[in-house]
């Protein structure tokens, strides 16, 4: 999968939005502070504009019109509106401002310590207006106002834009903490039941929220689960007894009447009655164990199982047994690897593979057991050079009692496979048949187990 | 089971007093008959009240339990026997044998946890296992039956002076022959014991461990180091 595809994280969400949010508020204050500033410039030029129309009002001659600037110049200093008349060869004839050819127009000026002809003028905007005579007109107001506001509002928008954010960035990471809090509990919750721990349920914080409510309804169905598992298990207890108990009482029965029968007839008869009870008491065991297996209740018990020595063990134990059948059995390589998992169950799988293979191979024929660490997978595979299992009987064989003998006639009870299968599940294996080589007159077959090591640390391989 | 009736009538003093706790009638009859040819003299109680009268009654030697029981069920009289100081063995025998019922049973206070069916000799070995003091020790953790010792501490094994060389397994169930010097150990007491496994496989392992053993361990003069008890198990021999 590309990396791109991959969904973000909760954190990486959060802080997608954050930074989101930060873009826009950034966009949205600057537009803002143009706006305000074009409508306070806009503001100033109709002041200038109108101060300019006041003054050319009834089209004074320009004695009255000097007289109305001197006028204004004495009577309203504090508005720091300042003006200057030219005459058409640009001279001074009236007003404070000093400037050398004003350009035509409103525009910004800047005054130098030179031009400064008003006191608290330093900068600011002018209207400059050409008069019939060809003399020139100008209003200046001071920008400093303007100057505050803008700071004014910078600071405004900065203040804004720090304490929104900080709000935003707390909500959305403690938003972000909470629901991987609450994710976090559900995990190990759940990995905790999948360990065995039925009793275990999701924190319910009694505040109340949609969390609480998820928390309750899961909880819910976990109580719901677990009366289930408990009445299969009673259901399983019961087969185990009230199935086990009438089928001992015919066998002390029967085992009585050997006793007492002597040498009849019948002897034989009732012996192979014996026999066949002892058979319904195994396959009762062995389904038993099988549910026990598949319910994970044994996922309890696990730990952190050295195959090394188990499998060497196992194999150095059946060397003896498989020479008195005449068949040969070695260990043809052995990774080390620790798995975690029921050392007990681990070695019933293996010896249901070994004795899989002695049983269903003719005598001289050659098994072997290997234990394959190759990195992303760790294999144990016991194959043999025997007749094999043509591939469309392989999955039938993995089925509860499926023996390949259609009469049913060899002993066992057909779950030995089965058996195997829910081990290897239990601890997140898969069973794999194959041939061992491509003699179609003598394939041979390999029982593997793969474990893989992709979704977590599942096997580690061994220290030191 | 012949074995066991030629010793009927060998007088009452020495045998075991056992209290079996078994609701079914039948079970309880044949066990009880079995039980008393091997030398037991059996009290049944039929259910959970019963067998507390009964333990506070008489003194037991063991206590066969069965876990599934009328009126107060196997777990609690096993509890209450053991809140009340009762250290008679018990020994829990139930149609229950998933590991969770038996650790249950062990951390309850069981001494031994058998899953039913059980053969009687196997039973027998178990209980005589549980009754008898556990074999003395002697001097830095050495076991010593005739020609044999087993050093525990530092796994030698010797016969008659000579040091044997046994691979692990080998050297846990000579251990555990000797620990039990005059008792039989029973091929799942073995697989149980030394091996640590809660099921049987098919094929006999223990046979064959302790085919290797006898190789190594029986070289003249001496004579057979371990006998075997036909259909049930071993016992280390006491010439040896």
């Amino acid at each position: 999968m590309p990396r791109s595809a991959r969904p973000l994280s909760l954190r990486a969400t959060a802080l997608a939005y954050i930074a989101a949010f930060l873009v826009a508020f950034g966009i949205a204050g600057t537009l803002l502070y143009i706006a305000a500033l074009r409508g306070i410039d806009r503001e100033i030029d109709l002041r200038l504009s109108a101060e300019t129309a006041d003054l050319l009002r009834d089209k004074p001659a320009r004695a009255a019109l000097v007289a109305r600037i001197d006028q204004r110049e004495q009577q309203r200093p504090i508005y720091a509106l300042g003006y200057m008349l030219l005459d058409a060869s640009g001279r001074r004839i009236a007003g404070a401002v000093q400037m050398q050819n004003p350009p035509a127009g409103y525009s910004n000026v800047e005054f130098s310590d030179k031009l400064m002809g008003v006191e608290g003028l330093d900068s600011g905007r002018s209207l400059s207006t050409k008069l019939p005579d060809g003399s020139a007109l100008v209003v200046v107001a001071d920008s400093d106002p303007i100057n505050y506001t803008e700071r004014l509002l910078l600071r405004i928008l900065v203040i804004g834009f720090v304490v929104s954010g900080v709000i935003v960035a707390t909500g959305m990471l403690s938003l972000a903490t909470t629901i991987r809090t609450r994710m976090r509990a559900v995990r190990t919750t759940a990995e905790a039941i999948l360990d065995g721990d039925m009793t275990r349920r999701l924190p319910v914080t009694g505040r109340g929220g949609e969390l609480d409510e998820e928390a309750r309804t899961l909880n819910h169905m976990l109580d719901r689960i677990a009366e289930l598992l408990a009445s299969l298990k009673h259901v399983s207890d019961d087969v185990a007894h009230d199935l086990r108990t009438p089928l001992m009482r015919l066998r002390h029965r029967l085992t009585g009447m050997v006793e007492y029968a002597g040498a009849t007839p019948l002897l034989p008869d009732i012996e192979r009655a014996i026999t066949e009870c002892d058979g319904i008491l195994d396959l009762f065991a062995a389904i038993l164990r099988l549910s026990e297996i598949e319910s994970g209740a044994r996922r309890a018990n696990f730990a952190p199982v050295d195959l090394g020595p188990l499998v060497a063990d196992l194999v150095s134990t059946f060397v003896p047994v498989a020479e008195e059948g005449g068949r040969s059995l070695e260990l043809r390589k052995l990774d080390h690897a620790v798995l975690p998992g029921d050392r007990v169950l681990l070695a019933q799988m293996l010896i249901n593979l070994i004795e899989n293979a002695m049983e269903h191979t003719p005598p001289g024929s050659k098994i072997g057991v290997e234990v394959h660490d190759a990195g992303k997978r760790l294999t144990i595979s016991v194959s043999d050079d025997g007749p094999g299992i043509p591939p469309d009987a392989r999955a039938s064989v993995l089925r509860r009692f499926t023996r390949l003998d259609s009469s049913r006639t060899s002993k066992g009870h057909g779950l030995g496979l089965t058996l195997v299968g829910a081990i290897a599940r239990l601890h997140g294996g898969t069973l794999v048949l194959d041939d061992v080589t491509a003699d179609s007159a003598k394939p041979g077959l390999r029982v593997s187990i793969i474990f893989s090591r992709h979704d977590t640390a599942n096997i580690q391989p061994l220290q030191g | 089971m012949r074995r066991g009736a030629q010793r009927i009538g060998l007088g009452k003093n020495g045998n075991m007093r056992l209290l079996l706790v078994e609701d079914d009638v039948e079970t309880a009859a044949f066990m009880s008959r079995e039980l008393t040819k091997r030398l037991y003299d059996v009290v049944i109680a039929r259910d959970g009240r019963d067998a507390l009268f009964m333990v506070n009654d008489a003194n037991f030697d063991a206590i066969v339990l069965d876990r599934r029981l009328p009126l107060i069920d196997g777990m609690e009289v096993l509890k209450r026997l053991r809140n009340q100081d009762i250290s008679t063995p018990i020994l829990m025998l139930t149609a229950l044998g998933a590991l969770a019922d038996k650790v249950e049973g062990l951390d309850g206070g069981a001494d031994d946890y058998v899953v039913k069916p059980v053969e009687i000799d196997e039973l027998d070995a178990r209980l005589r296992a549980l009754s008898r003091r556990p074999a003395v020790v002697g001097e830095a953790g050495v076991l010593r039956v005739g020609s044999i010792e087993v050093n525990l501490l530092r796994h030698k094994v010797k016969r008659g002076g000579q040091t044997i060389d046994l691979l692990p397994l080998e050297f846990s169930v000579l251990a555990m022959l000797l620990r039990n010097s005059d008792k039989v150990v029973t091929r799942k007491m073995l697989l149980e014991e030394v091996w640590g496994y809660d099921f049987e496989p098919k094929t006999n392992i223990v046979d064959a461990q302790i085919a290797r053993i006898r190789t190594k361990l029986n070289f003249p003069p001496h004579g057979e180091a371990i006998v075997t008890v036909r259909g049930t198990g071993y016992m280390i021999s006491d010439a040896a």
